[in-house]
């Protein structure tokens, strides 16, 4: 479904010398998956991830989405594509503070061009499955860490992506609030849902279909254990 | 509804406080072009109306005599009488707000020779109210004449061998008629023996008459006279005209400069502060014109709120304004398309600069750097 295809990247460091990021990454991730990216801080979790997400050109090397080349689309369409497959989840939230929860999860499908009272359905749909029901007029600021992300969670899934790329996120949260969103997202990934994750946490990395490690930006080991998941 | 349109109206409806502050900002700009304008018009009416009494725009006089003679006063015949006058009232009735009978004759007083004109108190179209306290024993003198003569207020004067008292100096105008005396018309002509007769009719155009029309009829019905049209008056008011103007386009200027800077300044502190929101909105979807157009959407609504604001608190600000005039001070309607369309353009070219820095910043940089 998505291939990562020797993808490279370097950015220009301080003193005029490269920094790589990337190093000839190559990935084949299929549909169901839930990976799980680690690696320590500058090892290339989150460069990956918005790598594939269309956000970041790599120096070298492709990504292919389906057929697409997705570097060879145009801004438009790379926004186009974000929009209608790809689901972001950051770890500081990046909720729109001045936004209820609804509103919030609909912002996605309002640049989809989506009617505003079907994603509005959607959006509660999706706050009550997430176990907002009552939150969904309160701003972020009325909510705790824990709930905001998983309004977060709520706008990655607001236009039925492919995958949702999610950037350590549980970083922010406390250790019951982590078992909540990571509970979120085994319950999304046993429905289906493709999902890759970066975390530098090796607990939460157990807990994925396949485990990818980064370090310097090259992968050191790819492991697959979707059979012990599916059991537990 | 688009998105970027949505977008900047959540925002701006939401952050009540920041949409406030710009707002009103752009409505204090609006408001003062506003009132400046309103007031102007009214102030460019009321000066208008004054001029329109202090010189009549149509002078008819006996066939022959021309402006020079008019200027001097030596007019010496009094060719018209009461009935001329209720005649040509009566012709101009639609196009004229009054017509006037004068009868001016050369005096001698303190071995020269000045100019007495006979008026009706009553009757004569002046800004000066001490006019209408004149009687047939007292008159009025021309401040250039009672400087010249040294005669002030209370003072008795004779005038062919009558005694009258000097009512009032008039304030100066810079016309012929600050060097003659004023005399009650019925008296003049018991003075010269002169009963009901006149040598000038003055003509005031009714608002919005044409002068060329109301001289040509003039001329057509009395081949004895003749009209003149006075150009005292319009070249005054024309000087006028086009020195407030001139400074009225350049507080404008500035006015429109103010609201394009506000916005810039607003856009570009508002832009600063919402980086990580701008980078997740592309993120999530979102292109850069998705939110350049976010952004100038944003500022245009400014500037129509603005606009909206200013012009309702410009129109509240002319109003209060004390004209010394009669002339009133009218919201002007045809002012709003103008003032909200440009307060929308400047307050969208303002938000320009902000709208191309938000739209080339790097996301992946500032989410990496959340």
């Amino acid at each position: 479904m998505i291939r990562v295809d020797q993808a490279s990247k370097q950015f220009p460091g301080k003193n005029g010398s490269p920094v790589t990021a990337l190093s000839d990454v190559s990935l084949d991730i299929d549909s169901g998956e839930f990976v799980m990216i680690v690696g320590p801080s500058g090892s290339g979790k989150s460069t990956l991830l918005f790598t594939i997400g269309g956000m970041q050109h790599p120096s070298e090397g492709k990504v292919l989405f389906a057929d697409d080349d997705v570097y060879s689309l145009s801004s438009t369409k790379r926004a186009a594509l974000r929009r209608t497959r790809i689901g972001f989840v950051f770890q500081t939230f990046n909720l729109v503070p001045y936004l209820n929860c609804l509103d919030n999860v609909i912002v996605p499908a309002v640049l989809a061009g989506k009617s505003r009272g079907k994603s509005l359905r959607h959006a509660t749909e999706l706050l009550e499955r997430l176990g907002l029901a009552d939150r969904l007029k309160h701003r972020p600021s009325e909510l705790s860490v824990g709930e905001r992300q998983r309004v977060a969670l709520c706008r990655s899934l607001i236009n039925d992506p492919v995958v949702i790329l999610a950037d350590e996120p549980t970083g922010n949260l406390d250790e019951a609030m982590t078992g909540e969103v990571m509970e979120i997202l085994r319950s999304l990934n046993a429905d289906g849902q493709t999902i890759l994750m970066a975390t530098h946490n090796p607990q939460l990395a157990e807990q994925g279909t396949r485990l990818v490690t980064l370090d310097k930006g090259a992968v050191v080991q790819d492991e697959s254990f979707a059979t012990e998941v599916a059991v537990s | 509804m688009s998105p970027s349109l949505w977008l900047s109206f959540q925002e701006l409806t939401k952050r009540r406080l920041g949409t406030a502050v710009a707002t009103g900002v752009i409505g204090l700009a609006v408001a003062f072009a506003a009132g400046l304008e309103l007031v102007s018009r009214a102030r460019e009416a009321a000066v208008a109306a004054d001029l329109d009494q202090i010189g009549p725009a149509i002078r008819v006089v006996q066939k022959g005599k021309t402006a020079r003679n008019l200027a001097r006063y030596e007019l010496r015949t009094a060719p018209f009488d009461t009935a001329d006058l209720q005649r040509l009232r009566r012709e101009c009735r639609s196009s004229a707000s009054a017509v006037e009978g004068r009868l001016s004759l050369k005096v001698p007083f303190k071995n020269r020779m000045i100019s007495a004109v006979g008026v009706l108190p009553d009757t004569i179209i002046t800004p000066f109210d001490d006019f209408r306290r004149m009687t047939e024993s007292t008159v009025l003198i021309g401040a250039e004449l009672a400087s010249v003569l040294a005669v002030s207020a209370g003072q008795e004067i004779s005038l062919q061998g009558q005694s009258f008292e000097v009512l009032a100096v008039l304030p100066e105008t810079a016309s012929e008629e600050d060097t003659v005396v004023f005399v009650h018309l019925s008296r003049l002509q018991q003075m010269f023996k002169l009963p009901g007769k006149l040598n000038e009719m003055r003509i005031f155009p009714a608002a919005g008459a044409d002068i060329d029309t109301l001289v040509a009829l003039v001329a057509a019905r009395h081949p004895d006279m003749t009209p003149l049209t006075m150009e005292r008056g319009e070249t005054a008011e024309q000087s006028m005209h086009t020195t407030l103007r001139d400074h009225r386009r350049v507080l404008y200027l500035v006015t429109g400069v103010v609201i394009a800077v506000s916005v810039l300044i607003w856009s570009y502190i508002n832009g600063t502060e919402r980086r990580l929101e701008l980078a997740t909105l592309v993120a999530v979807g979102g292109s850069a014109w998705t939110v350049v157009l976010m952004i100038l959407t944003r500022g245009a609504f400014l500037g129509v709120f603005g606009a909206l604001l200013g012009i309702l608190a410009g129109v509240a600000i002319s109003l209060g304004q004390d004209l010394e005039s009669t002339v009133r001070i009218l919201p002007a309607l045809d002012l709003v398309g103008i003032i909200v369309l440009t307060s929308t353009l400047l307050s969208a070219v303002g938000a320009l600069p902000a709208a191309g820095l938000a739209a080339s910043q790097d996301p992946v940089k500032v989410l990496q750097e959340a």
